[in-house]
């Protein structure tokens, strides 16, 4: 049963030379429970599509496709509908607490809001507020509930973000590159935090990265996106081995490895492309290592191979050549 | 030697940061000497009936122009009115026409100003529009017109004041309230799906409110001088009223007589006030870590 289905979604945003596509027929469902990992470069739109699944789109984009959560449509319902499911069905936890967390209103009054709002009572909102807390790892909470924003450290703060995520008991979290804001140390924590209380309490989520190795250690499934388009849905576990599309292969290869020493990292030659200027063909034709004519004129379709879904014509042919330590290996010649 | 060693230097830094740090405003004696002043002067229009020590409207032909004396602590004017008194008096209406206006302007202004963020588009334009109109108006003409149309009076020209006043303070707060508007912290309130209403009141509104503070502040200054213009000119509050720009004016006419004393307390109130207002506006301002608009 999945929880969320994306269907063929397409984002337009108005720009001053007219509409511009961020978003390319984009099919992705996750399933209950299940942690879908949404990795890509900067404008490769893994962000807008994350915010599509709540309509949190910048003003005048224009979707099409559908979006349906627990078989009901997304980008059809009415404001109270819409409000009625952000406040109960699913959360988001932003990138940077610092701006998500209104500064001058307290802690506590930031966390119980939305309960209050749902219909809780004042005390029992602070109940439900105080566990949770205590349950992402803050101690001293009746302390921390009095302060403001700006006396928390960024660490604690996104802890705070998740626990007012996971206090309206959502059944789908939305995690915008939660640990991107925060300094390396504070990262691990905070993402051990947020992947044990998913697991716990069994919410399926949707975590938009850069980071594909963080990604594969807290998702089950990982889902790549290139300049707009979904290029490969796999098993979060063996893509180091057996990446579908040469893209993931080539990400996967350009990060250092821990184990050997690195001379020279691996690059992928080229500049990312935005989603508004591919033209006809693979997106990733200009900078693939195996692109050949056909990839440059056909535009491939997202197709089921093996255990996940890629869009690429030459998957089958690759296979065996999209292991990214042969090719981290191959590139230092 | 001129030369300062470098922990010197460090040790001047770190001074100066320190000093613009930001603890409480209270410890600014700027702020602190123009604000206990604004307090005193509300104080004493408050409680002008204790403080005064003659009735203000008591005239004697016969005792006219005098200078400040123990029985006249700032002498009297033409009238004989005790001038001590007069200005206490006068601290009500000169005082409390400003409020209002601010208090209106701003209400308004603010309202407009979040509705056109939050609504944004057509809405947005047409009240901006309106704004830009009504910004080309003067005010003082806008205040004859309001005197015209409802008569001299305190009220006439507090309306068109409050009219003439709001699409400055809209345009002001409307800048920041789509700056907010755009943070991730409002994106994060229709996440957790609170409505429109909630967050511009409880979100919205709390994070405009130091800009509103200044604005408030410092627009009362240059709602005091219009007023105190418009008595002036005789379009405001009527003789004999006891009224800063009022009096200002009645006692133009002794100046030229060897008597300045009516004309020129007045005048300095009406300076002194001003003056707090706009340092107290101006110290909010930096604070905030923005210059005057």
């Amino acid at each position: 049963m999945n929880v969320l289905s994306i269907n063929q979604l397409s984002m337009d945003l108005p720009t001053a030379s007219g509409p511009r596509r961020v978003i390319h027929e984009v099919t992705l469902d996750v399933g209950e429970g299940e942690a879908v990992g949404l990795v890509g470069e900067s404008g490769a739109g893994k962000s807008m599509t994350a915010r599509a699944v709540i309509r949190l789109v910048p003003r005048g984009a224009r979707t099409q496709g559908d979006i349906t959560f627990n078989g009901t449509s997304v980008l059809s319902m009415g404001s109270a509908t819409l409000r009625a499911y952000r406040r109960r069905d699913v959360a988001m936890i932003f990138q940077d607490p610092r701006a998500a967390i209104n500064p001058v209103r307290r802690i506590g009054d930031f966390l119980v809001e939305s309960l209050i709002d749902r219909g809780d009572s004042e005390a029992s909102a602070l109940m439900v507020v105080t566990e949770i807390l205590e349950s992402v790892g803050i101690t001293d909470v009746t302390r921390r509930l009095r302060q403001y924003p700006h006396e928390l450290s960024g660490g604690l703060l996104q802890r705070v973000m998740i626990a007012a995520a996971l206090a309206i008991e959502p059944k789908l979290l939305l995690a915008d590159e939660p640990t991107t804001a925060l300094d390396v140390t504070t990262q691990s924590d905070v993402m051990v935090n947020l992947d044990t209380q998913r697991r716990v309490r069994g919410l399926a989520m949707i975590f938009v990265t850069h980071d594909l190795e963080l990604a594969s250690a807290v998702c089950d499934r990982i889902a790549v996106m290139y300049a707009g388009f979904l290029v490969e849905d796999s098993p979060a576990e063996g893509l180091h081995r057996q990446a579908l599309h040469p893209y993931t292969a080539a990400l996967l290869a350009s990060r250092p490895s821990v184990n050997a020493r690195e001379r020279r990292l691996v690059a992928i030659p080229g500049r990312p492309l935005s989603a508004f200027e591919v033209e006809e063909g693979c997106a990733f034709a200009s900078r693939c290592p195996f692109a050949q004519e056909r990839c440059r004129v056909e535009r491939p379709l997202l197709r089921t191979v093996g255990r996940g879904r890629v869009a690429c014509h030459r998957t089958e042919e690759l296979q065996g050549q999209l292991d990214a330590n042969k090719m981290r290996e191959d590139a230092r010649g | 030697m001129t030369t300062t060693s470098a922990p010197d230097k460090i040790k001047g830094t770190t001074r100066r940061l320190l000093s613009r740090s930001p603890t409480s405003v209270w410890r600014d004696p700027v702020v602190i000497v123009s604000s206990s002043f604004i307090f005193l002067l509300v104080c004493v229009a408050i409680f002008a009936p204790l403080i005064a020590r003659q009735n203000p409207n008591t005239a004697n032909i016969l005792a006219g122009n005098q200078s400040p004396s123990s029985a006249h602590w700032l002498g009297t004017d033409s009238f004989g009115e005790d001038l001590f008194s007069r200005l206490v008096y006068g601290a009500r209406l000169s005082l409390l026409g400003p409020a209002m206006i601010i208090v209106i302007a701003t209400s308004f202004g603010t309202v407009l100003a979040i509705a056109a963020a939050w609504f944004g588009g057509v809405f947005d334009q047409v009240v901006s529009r309106v704004a830009d109109i009504l910004f080309a108006f003067p005010g003082l003409i806008l205040a004859m017109l309001s005197v015209a149309m409802f008569g001299p009076g305190l009220i006439a020209p507090v309306i068109a004041l409050s009219i003439s006043y709001t699409p400055y303070l809209m345009r002001v707060i409307r800048a920041e309230a789509i700056r907010q508007r755009n943070l991730p912290y409002i994106a994060a309130c229709y996440v957790e799906g609170l409505p429109a209403r909630t967050i511009c009141r409880r979100h919205l509104l709390p994070n405009v409110g130091p800009l509103l503070l200044v604005q408030a502040t410092l627009s009362f200054g240059y709602a005091l001088v219009d007023l105190a213009a418009i008595s002036y000119l005789g379009l405001g509050v009527q003789s004999p009223t006891p009224e800063w720009g009022l009096m200002v004016s009645t006692g133009q006419s002794s100046i030229l007589a060897g008597y300045p004393q009516e004309s020129l307390f007045a005048g300095a109130m009406i300076v002194l006030t001003v003056v707090a207002f706009n340092l107290l506006g101006d110290r909010l301002a930096s604070r905030r870590g923005m210059d005057r608009v």
